[in-house]
């Protein structure tokens, strides 16, 4: 059984999450939500065998990447919920039962609600985007270098939402983020309005309040930034609190 | 949004603890109020005394024959409470409690001031304090401080300031100048703000037409949001610099992501003021600094900036000052370069910084200052001039602070000078006065206080 990622507007996915009792959406469904705002996702599967692993990595064309699909696996690197590149549909088979065997042994208290097939997109640069809405600050957008290197790097900027087209250009120009997006080593220099559209794309749904009274923050980490374009790699969407 | 115009601006004030006694506070904030030429009536609130300086005295604050805009408390920790008590009896519109003794100091302080903050709270009786040393308004002449500033140069700063003595010690240091001497308009002083916070403040400042120009001290921050939303329409018409210091503790906010354990609320608070356009200090000197270049200066038309110096080695600090401060340095005109050559040896090609040393030399200091300082002023390029100067005394003549106040007048673009030793140093300085070119310490304090400018008003 094969079935692309849910389509739907970003309020059903909050309720759908909200009915069945979740503060969470799973990685497929925040990829969803974020295809909904315009932000671009890699073509992808949800599956719940191995053998229609196989099917999907067919389908997308290999090399895939396959993850572990839990709402409460919120780090997957940790557990070993993540095997790349994936180079044919048959290792596609070995790679569900190996992220099946390692979150089992890691994370036993996780049950898996399949996986997710996913084009790999090789990337030299990470890139972490986030709309939080905070309790002092309300909502804001951080931006800067991603992966899994955001807490030792630290890299990041801040800008209070809604952010003004004077506001998106700063958050580019900071120092390292204006080098590295003149393209590193070799690489074409990025796409600086696909970038800008989706960071402007989470800014406004910070100025709607039937999203910052149901949402506690949009995370894309990491967001890879090409001179095609941006693509969001991961995502985890938290909802807030009701109690 | 409340309007705190009888705390700061008050007509009628009563003292509760004044006394005649020149050795107690309460004393000596009475006798500074009637000293100061406050410019209202004037009730001390004393059992013991008839009269205090020549106002009539009051046994109690309700004997007192019409409604008070504030009231000073000065009095033991454990009157305070019945004194602000008496306060909302009497109808008063605001107190301001100096007395110490409370969250500051100890458990038992904290839970007090508890009690005194559901005071002001269930009353809406606007309060300031406790541990505070009072509020100056140059204004109406409202010296209400238990420190002495016999020497206030008024004029367009406004500070608020969330402290205890920090305050006086600075208003101290500021108003001792011999020269450049920042000019005060109003000084409030909410030691440990329980009631009336900087969004008021920064709410009453906007229509203040007294205030150029905003100084905030403040150690913790109410409301967030609110504030930097206040103070970014604040700055539309009054430049805001802050000193909010404990910038550390990155981390430890928990979430189930990673972005929660490493937006430290002081980096987003930074970004945001950054954002918004308000200007943050390092410390009490780049706090003064910077006002006082905002007060004195024009806003700048952009942020590139010429550099005119009598020393090399100068002129290269300067330049790395200038760009890691997130200004530009000009690319001067043609004819900037050609005036610049009339005064340097032809084997020498004039660039930004200038370093006119050798034209001293060969043209003598009066016309290598006028050329090397007139032409960069003059350059259209130029948004903002840093001024680097030796004063040995071959390169002392008369005339060096007209030539300044002339330039400042002509082109009126923003200017920072460092002046190093010499004889002619102070006399430079003191030529100066009453020119608007504030003189800093050091190249990087002149640099330093350029970049803030730019950043609270550009």
């Amino acid at each position: 059984m094969m079935k692309p990622p849910p389509s739907a507007d970003i309020a059903e996915l909050i309720a759908a999450a909200r009915a069945q009792g979740h503060a969470v959406l799973s990685e497929p469904e925040s990829k969803a939500f974020l295809r909904a705002i315009g932000i671009p996702i890699p073509p992808s599967y949800v599956v719940t065998s191995a053998a229609a692993a196989a099917e999907a990595a067919e389908t997308i064309g290999c090399p895939v990447v396959i993850k572990a699909v839990s709402r409460a696996l919120t780090h997957k690197t940790d557990a070993g919920g993540i095997v790349f590149p994936i180079k044919t549909p048959a290792a596609a088979v070995t790679a569900c039962d190996l992220i099946a065997e390692r979150v089992r042994r890691a994370r036993p208290d996780v049950v898996l609600d399949g996986f997710l097939i996913e084009a790999f997109q090789p990337a030299k640069l990470e890139w972490i985007l986030s709309l939080k809405i905070d309790p002092q600050f309300g909502p804001y957008i951080m931006f800067g270098l991603g992966g899994i290197f955001v807490e030792l790097l630290g890299q990041v900027s801040f800008r209070l939402s809604p952010l003004s087209e004077m506001d998106i250009d700063s958050l580019l120009a900071e120092k390292l983020v204006a080098r590295a997006l003149e393209g590193i080593r070799g690489d074409r220099p990025a796409n600086r309005e696909s970038l800008k559209t989706a960071i402007r794309a989470l800014s406004d749904l910070g100025a709607r309040s039937d999203i910052t009274t149901e949402i506690a923050e949009i995370e894309i980490n990491p967001l890879i930034v090409t001179e095609r374009g941006v693509l969001a790699l991961d995502a985890l969407i938290l909802l807030r609190s009701r109690s | 949004m409340r309007d705190i115009t009888p705390l700061i601006s008050p007509r009628s004030i009563a003292v509760i603890g004044a006394s005649s006694n020149p050795t107690k506070s309460g004393g000596v904030l009475f006798a500074n109020l009637v000293n100061g030429g406050f410019k209202g009536p004037l009730y001390p609130i004393n059992r013991g005394a008839a009269e205090i300086m020549g106002h009539k005295a009051y046994p109690a604050l309700a004997d007192v024959p019409e409604q008070i805009d504030l009231v000073y408390i000065v009095l033991p920790q454990a009157h305070v409470e019945e004194a602000i008590k008496q306060c909302v009896a009497a109808k008063a519109r605001s107190a301001c409690i100096i007395t110490a003794g409370f969250s500051e100091a100890s458990k038992k302080g904290r839970i007090d001031e508890h009690k005194l903050r559901r005071i002001a709270d269930q009353s809406g009786l606007l309060m300031a304090g406790p541990n505070t040393i009072g509020m100056v308004n140059a204004d109406c002449g409202m010296m209400g401080s238990f420190v002495n500033f016999p020497r206030w140069e008024k004029g367009g700063v406004s500070f608020f300031t969330q402290t205890g003595i920090f305050t006086g010690a600075v208003m101290l240091h500021v108003m001792s100048a011999e020269t450049q001497r920042l000019p005060v308009s109003k000084s409030i002083d909410v030691g440990n703000k329980i009631g009336v916070d900087e969004v008021d403040f920064l709410n009453f400042i906007k229509d203040d037409p007294e205030t150029k120009v905003v100084g905030l001290y403040i150690e913790s921050v109410r409301d967030p949001r609110l504030f930097l939303e206040t103070a970014r329409e604040v700055r539309k018409t009054k430049p805001i610099v802050l000193l909010k210091p404990g910038q550390t503790k990155e981390g430890a906010r928990a979430s189930a992501s990673h972005t929660g354990s490493l937006s430290s609320d002081d980096k987003i608070l930074d970004d945001g003021l950054r954002q918004y356009g308000i200007a943050r200090a390092e410390d009490e000197a780049d706090f003064l600094n910077a006002l006082r270049a905002l007060v004195m200066l024009p806003k700048p038309m952009g942020k590139r900036v010429g550099i005119a110096t009598t020393s090399g080695a100068l002129g290269v600090i300067s330049t790395d000052l200038v760009v890691r401060g997130g200004l530009e340095l000009a690319t001067f005109e043609p004819g900037t370069i050609s005036a610049m050559r009339t005064i340097l040896p032809d084997w020498l090609e004039p660039a930004n910084p200038f370093d006119f040393w050798i034209g001293i030399d060969v043209k003598g200091p009066r016309e290598a200052h006028e050329v090397g300082l007139s032409s960069i002023f003059a350059d259209s390029n130029v948004d903002l001039v840093l001024c680097t100067l030796l004063a040995p005394a071959n390169a002392d003549f008369p005339g060096f602070g007209d030539l300044m106040k002339r330039l400042r007048k002509t082109y009126n673009k923003p200017v920072a000078v460092a002046i190093y030793g010499g004889s002619a140093r102070s006399r430079w300085v003191a030529e100066l006065e009453g020119a608007d070119v504030p003189v800093f310490n050091t190249t990087r304090e002149a640099a330093r206080a350029l970049s803030l400018l730019v950043q609270a008003t550009c």
